[in-house]
C-alpha cells in the first residue's frame, strides 16, 4: 500500500481474501454501496468505523466528502429503503473483530490496530 | 280506397318520404351527438376528478416523505410531526378517490382501494418508527426497521406513481375512445346518410313513378294514340279516387264520345258526298266552303277551281244580280225552294238545276253559312220538251200539230176580236198524194209531205202559222191581211210552189193542192166555224177540179 505518508488508516479485509490492492475509486464506490462484490463473486461486507480519529480521513481521502455528507448519504439510503446502510461501528477492535468473522468483509482501521486476525489492502491512487 | 288518391297526397307522399329520411338523420346525428356529450361527460365527471385528485394525493405523499426525510436527515421531531400533519388530507383525498372510483365503476377501484389501505399501514409505522429513530442517538441502530418502512414508501410511492399515471392515461384512452367513437359515428352516418340518399331517391322515383309518372305517361300514350287516330284503350282498373286515373277515365271517355261524332260525321260526309245532288256550303261572305262530290261532277271543276271562284260565277250571267238579291234575301234568312236556275259548268255548258237554299245558324243564332242544294233537271227538262213538242207538233214535218194550230188560231182570233184587223185561214189537202204513197211507199210519201211542208214554209211570212193537221192535210193561218187578195196571192204562191215537180227516190212527181181559204169577217165567228168553213171551201175546191183555191163564201172571192 502506497498510501499517502502520515495515513493514519489502513483498509483491512478478512485474512484469507485474495485481494491485495484497491483503486481509491473502488473503495469509494465499495464504501458508497455501488459495488458489491469481490473480484471472485462474494459479497463485500462494509463495515463503517465512527472512530472520530480515522473517520474523517476515511471520509476525505478516501470517499472526498465530508464525514457529515457521507453520513447523510447513508441515512438517505437507509430512508429511503434503496438498500441497507452497512453497520457502523466506534472502534477499531469492533472492526478488526467484524472483519475476522466475515470472509468477505472490508473495513478500515488506525495502522496500528492491524492484528495478524486481518489483511492490509493497499490502496492504489 | 286508395289514400294517396289526390294529386295533393301524391306529392306530399314523396316529400314525406324526404322528410322521413331527414328526420331520421337528424335523429341519428342526434343521438352519435348524444353519445359524444355522454363520453365527454364521464371524462369530465370521473376521469378528470380521478386523475386531479389522484395527482394531489401523491404530491401531498410526496411532500409528508420529504417532511419525514428532513426530520430524519436533521434530526428535527418538528418535521417529523409536520409531516404527520399530511396525514389527514392524505386521507380525505383517499376516500375521495375510493368513493369516486366505486362510483364511476372504475376498474382501478381496487389498486386504489388497496393503496388507501396500504397506506394507512405505512402512515401507522411511519409516525411511530420515523418519531421514534429521530429521538434515537444513533438511527442506524434501527436501520433494519427504518430500511424496511421506506422499502413500503418507495412502494407505495410507485404505486402512486402507477395509479396517477393510469388514471391520467385512463382520460387519454377514454378521449381516444371518444374520438375513435365520433370516428365511427361519423362513418357510419356518412354511411347512413347514402344509404338513406339512395333509398330516398329509389322510394321517392318508385313512388313518384307509380303514382304520378307513370299514370301520366299512360295518359300522354292516349293523347298520343288518340292523335294517331288509333283506338284509344280503356286505362287500366284502379282504386277508386286516384285523380290522375279519373283523369285518364275522362279522357277515355272522351275520346269515345268523340269517336262517336266522328263515326256519324263521316257517314253524314259519306252521304253527302254520296248524294247525287249539287251541295254547296257558303260561308257568311259568300265564299265557297265546302262542296260534294256531285257539284264537282255537274260543274266539271276541281274542288280548288271551285272554291277559288265567287259562288255567283256559277250561274249564268244574266242570272247573276238574281243571284245577289236572291243571297241577299237569304242572308235575311228567306230560304228559296225549288227555284229553277241556270248553273255554268267549267266548259261554259249551262245546266238547268231546281235550286233550294236556306240560311245555316249556330245554336247560338249567328249565321254560320248558306246551304245551296241544286239538282240537275237537264234531263227532265229535255224530256218535258219532247213532250210539249210531241203534243204540238207534227213529227214528221215538224210544223205545229192540229192541237197547236188550234191554240193559234183561238189567240189570233181573240187578238182579231181585239183589235179588229183581218186574218185568213187556209185549208190545204193535197191532190193525188193517196196514189204516190201506194206506188212509191210510205217511206216516199213521208219525203213528199216533209217537201211540202219546207215549201209551204217558203210561202208565208214569219208571222204565220203552217201546221199539218192530218194525213194530207195543212192548214196555214195567215195572221194579218188586208184583205181577200192578199189571201189569194198566198193561196196562188201555195198552188205554184206545190206545183213544181217533187222528186222522190229519183222520181219525179207531181203533186197538186186544193186549197179552202176562210177569212175572217166583222161578224167575228169563231175558231171551229173558220176551221170548218175552210174545210167545207177545200172540198168545194176539190169538187171543182182540184188544183184550185175557193174561198169559203162566194162573197169572199
Amino acid at each position: 500500500m502506497e498510501c499517502r505518508a502520515g495515513a493514519d488508516f489502513v483498509l483491512v479485509a478478512h485474512a484469507d481474501n485474495a485481494v491485495t490492492t484497491i483503486s481509491r475509486q473502488d473503495a469509494e464506490l465499495i464504501f458508497l454501496n455501488r459495488k458489491r462484490r469481490w473480484p471472485d463473486g462474494g459479497n463485500i461486507a462494509v463495515v463503517i468505523n465512527e472512530n472520530p480519529k480515522i473517520y474523517d480521513s476515511f471520509s476525505y481521502t478516501v470517499l472526498k466528502r465530508s464525514p457529515r455528507q457521507y453520513l447523510i448519504f447513508r441515512k438517505k439510503m437507509l430512508f429511503r429503503g434503496q438498500g441497507m446502510p452497512p453497520p457502523t461501528v466506534k472502534t477499531d477492535r469492533e472492526v478488526v473483530d467484524f472483519v475476522s468473522a466475515h470472509i468477505n468483509g472490508l473495513g478500515y482501521i488506525s495502522p496500528e490496530a492491524v492484528t495478524p486476525a486481518v489483511k492490509v489492502v493497499q490502496v492504489s491512487q | 280506397m286508395n289514400i294517396i288518391g289526390n294529386i295533393r297526397s301524391k306529392i306530399w307522399a314523396c316529400v314525406s318520404v324526404a322528410l322521413l329520411s331527414y328526420l331520421i338523420a337528424t335523429l341519428a346525428t342526434t343521438w352519435v351527438n348524444h353519445q359524444t356529450k355522454i363520453s365527454i361527460s364521464h371524462v369530465q365527471k370521473a376521469d378528470l376528478p380521478l386523475s386531479v385528485k389522484g395527482i394531489l394525493v401523491h404530491s401531498l405523499f410526496n411532500s409528508q416523505s420529504e417532511d419525514y426525510e428532513n426530520g430524519l436527515l436533521t434530526g428535527d421531531a418538528g418535521e417529523i410531526q409536520q409531516a404527520n400533519m399530511h396525514h389527514n388530507q392524505i386521507t380525505v383525498l383517499l376516500n375521495d378517490l375510493v368513493r369516486l372510483a366505486s362510483a364511476s365503476h372504475n376498474d382501478l377501484y381496487p389498486r386504489i382501494l388497496s393503496l388507501r389501505d396500504d397506506y394507512t399501514v405505512y402512515f401507522t409505522l411511519a409516525s411511530q418508527y420515523y418519531m421514534e429513530a429521530v429521538q434515537m442517538v444513533d438511527i442506524f441502530a434501527a436501520r433494519k426497521e427504518v430500511h424496511q418502512l421506506g422499502k413500503l414508501r418507495a412502494g407505495l410511492d410507485a404505486d402512486f406513481q402507477n395509479v396517477t399515471g393510469m388514471l391520467q392515461e385512463m382520460i387519454v384512452t377514454d378521449l381516444e375512445k371518444n374520438n375513435q367513437r365520433i370516428d365511427l359515428y361519423t362513418r357510419l352516418l356518412h354511411v347512413l346518410f347514402i344509404l338513406f340518399l339512395i333509398i330516398t331517391t329509389v322510394v321517392i322515383n318508385w313512388l313518384a313513378n307509380k303514382e304520378i309518372i307513370a299514370p301520366l305517361g299512360n295518359i300522354k300514350k292516349m293523347i298520343n294514340d288518340f292523335s294517331r287516330g288509333r283506338t284509344v284503350e280503356k286505362p287500366p282498373a284502379n282504386q277508386k279516387g286516384d285523380e290522375i286515373h279519373e283523369l285518364a277515365t275522362s279522357f277515355w271517355q272522351m275520346t269515345r264520345e268523340l269517336q262517336h261524332i266522328t263515326v256519324s260525321r263521316d257517314y253524314v260526309d259519306n252521304i253527302i258526298n254520296n248524294m247525287s245532288d249539287s251541295l254547296i256550303i257558303l260561308n257568311p261572305d259568300l265564299s265557297i266552303q265546302t262542296v260534294n262530290h256531285a257539284t264537282l261532277s255537274l260543274l266539271r271543276l276541281a274542288e280548288e277551281e271551285l272554291t277559288a271562284t265567287p259562288f255567283q260565277n256559277i250561274f249564268r250571267h244574266h242570272e247573276e244580280s238574281v243571284a245577289n238579291s236572291l243571297f241577299l234575301g237569304l242572308l235575311e234568312g228567306k230560304a228559296v225552294t225549288n227555284l229553277e236556275a241556270l248553273y255554268i259548268t267549267g266548259d261554259e255548258q249551262t245546266i238547268p238545276v231546281l235550286f233550294s237554299a236556306s240560311a245555316l245558324y249556330l245554336p247560338d243564332g249567328t249565321l254560320q253559312g248558306i246551304s245551296c242544294l241544286a239538282h240537275d233537271i237537264s234531263e227532265l227538262k229535255e224530256q218535258r220538251e219532247q213532250l210539249e213538242f210531241l203534243a204540238n207538233f207534227d213529227r214528221l214535218t215538224g210544223l205545229p200539230n192540229r192541237n197547236l194550230f188550234f191554240n193559234r188560231l183561238q189567240l189570233t182570233v181573240n187578238d182579231a176580236r181585239r183589235y179588229g184587223h183581218l186574218f185568213a185561214l187556209l185549208y190545204l189537202d193535197l191532190d193525188h198524194f193517196k196514189p204516190l204513197n201506194d206506188k212509191y211507199g210510205h217511206q216516199a210519201g213521208d219525203l213528199a209531205l216533209q217537201e211540202v211542208a219546207r215549201r209551204l214554209l217558203e210561202t208565208v211570212r214569219d208571222t204565220d202559222t203552217v201546221s199539218r193537221v192530218g194525213g194530207d192535210e195543212f192548214t196555214i193561218l195567215l195572221s194579218r191581211v188586208h184583205n181577200a187578195s192578199d189571201a189569194m196571192k198566198v193561196a196562188t204562191k201555195i198552188l205554184d210552189s206545190i206545183g213544181r215537180p217533187f222528186l222522190i227516190h229519183e222520181n219525179e212527181c207531181v203533186l197538186g193542192v186544193s186549197i179552202g181559204i176562210s177569212l175572217s169577217s166583222a161578224e167575228l165567228t169563231g175558231a171551229d166555224t173558220l176551221m170548218k168553213n175552210a174545210d167545207m171551201a177545200m172540198y168545194a175546191a176539190k169538187a171543182q177540179g182540184r188544183n184550185r183555191f175557193m174561198f169559203s163564201s162566194p162573197d169572199q172571192m
